[in-house]
């Protein structure tokens, strides 16, 4: 996203002097391949995409009124942001979960949800889990859950490379002494 | 390395150690071992494999427990696949047992996989399997024996009780070769620096059934 259109979008502002048709388009797309990603701190991030629709229609409608072929596509594409964000609304529960120290309940909702994904094959979705989660809302039985769960599918998870290396790093900060022992059978 | 307690001398107690491994003698004077776990409302929770569709979550005979020392990251997480392996049988209420175990794995929903000619698991390999799913390495499995004479006796029990079907599918594992964890084997690896080599766990589990039966009788 350009920075003027992230500006406003986060801003909130209904009064945006102007966006023109290549950011919306741009920025569409951006959004397509963001949605999980945004969708990270899922309950916020839906709100946050009603937002950012809203913003977009005021603009779109407010500066080019005829263009009704943009906002459409912009409006398909927030619905498709938005799908994204509700399927991974459950990370946010993990995290509320981790933060009471209901670590067990946590781990059971994760393993659930990623059985119920890899069940199905559905690893696309999984992918766009992994790439989700907030390391630093986690605590160490749920990022060597994370790695235990989706080990059989190692070769059909895009994400689950990236996921390891970012897991790896975060408990080689927190527990430097026992990360490789926690890692050593879940690589 | 772990410590192996009396559960009537040192409850196990699942606030403070979320699974162990579990073993005693059954009143048909058998080894039997199986898990200890801590259930999702916090409570104590068995899980073992009692024959072929007949895994089990109650455990009525006073135990040996121990856990083995490992991160408890680990163990939390191995009391996890327990709660799932459990859910899932009580859908399917499936689960084979059989000698044939190499190749066996857990798949995400707790339910068993069978490849490379496995058949399932005993009460012995289920803790090994389950562990396993954890990142927690028991054994040393290359390094057990094939024990043909002792697969013999463990026929003869068999075939008092198992269906003819079931007979001749472990009849025919024990004749093909199959380097067999024997219950007391796998829960005395707990003992042991982990992995376990045969040796080492071969004689763990003589000092522990030895303390076993001298409590026993």
């Amino acid at each position: 996203m350009s920075d003027a259109f992230q500006l406003r979008c986060f801003g909130g502002t209904q009064s945006a002097p102007s966006i023109p048709r290549r950011d919306i388009a741009v920025s569409s797309v951006s959004l397509v391949q963001g949605s999980t990603r945004l969708a990270g701190g899922a309950g916020r991030d839906a709100l946050y995409v009603d937002l950012l629709s809203d913003a977009i229609a005021h603009s779109a409608r407010a500066r080019e009124p005829d263009s009704q072929d943009v906002l459409e596509t912009v409006e398909s594409t927030i619905r498709v942001a938005d799908e994204g964000a509700r399927k991974l609304a459950w990370i946010d529960n993990v995290y509320s979960l981790v933060a009471k120290e209901q670590t067990d309940a946590a781990t059971d909702m994760l393993l659930g949800r990623f059985n119920t994904m890899l069940e199905h094959a559905e690893f696309e979705q999984c992918d766009s889990a992994l790439r989700a989660f907030d390391f630093k809302r986690l605590n160490t039985t749920l990022m060597v859950s994370i790695l235990s769960i989706t080990r059989p599918a190692t070769s059909k998870l895009k994400a689950r490379s990236e996921v390891l290396v970012e897991i790896e790093r975060v408990l080689t900060e927190r527990v430097p002494d026992r990360a490789s022992r926690l890692l050593k059978n879940l690589r | 390395m772990g410590v192996a307690e009396f559960e009537t001398e040192v409850p196990f107690d699942p606030g403070k150690v979320p699974i162990a491994a579990v073993l005693a003698r059954t009143p048909h004077g058998n080894l039997h071992a199986g898990l200890l776990y801590r259930g999702a409302e916090g409570g104590r929770h068995a899980l073992h494999l009692g024959w072929q569709d007949n895994l089990q979550e109650t455990w009525p005979l006073a135990v040996l427990w121990v856990t083995p020392d490992d991160e408890p990251e680990l163990l939390n997480l191995a009391a996890s696949y327990c709660r799932l392996v459990w859910a899932t049988f009580v859908e399917t209420r499936k689960f084979p047992y059989a000698l044939m175990d190499e190749g066996v794995s857990l798949d995400e929903k707790g339910g068993i996989v069978l490849a490379d000619g496995a058949h399932g698991l005993t009460c012995a390999t289920i803790i090994i399997a389950i562990f396993a799913r954890a990142g927690i390495e028991l054994v040393v499995r290359d390094t057990w024996p094939i024990r043909k004479d002792l697969d013999h006796k463990f026929l003869e029990l068999a075939a008092r009780f198992t269906a003819s079907w079931h007979l001749e599918l472990l009849k025919s594992e024990v004749e093909a070769g199959v380097k067999r964890v024997h219950p007391d084997e796998v829960v005395a690896a707990c003992t042991c620096v982990l992995p376990a080599e045969f040796t080492q766990a071969r004689s763990a589990a003589d000092a522990l059934v030895a303390k076993l039966d001298a409590a026993t009788i």
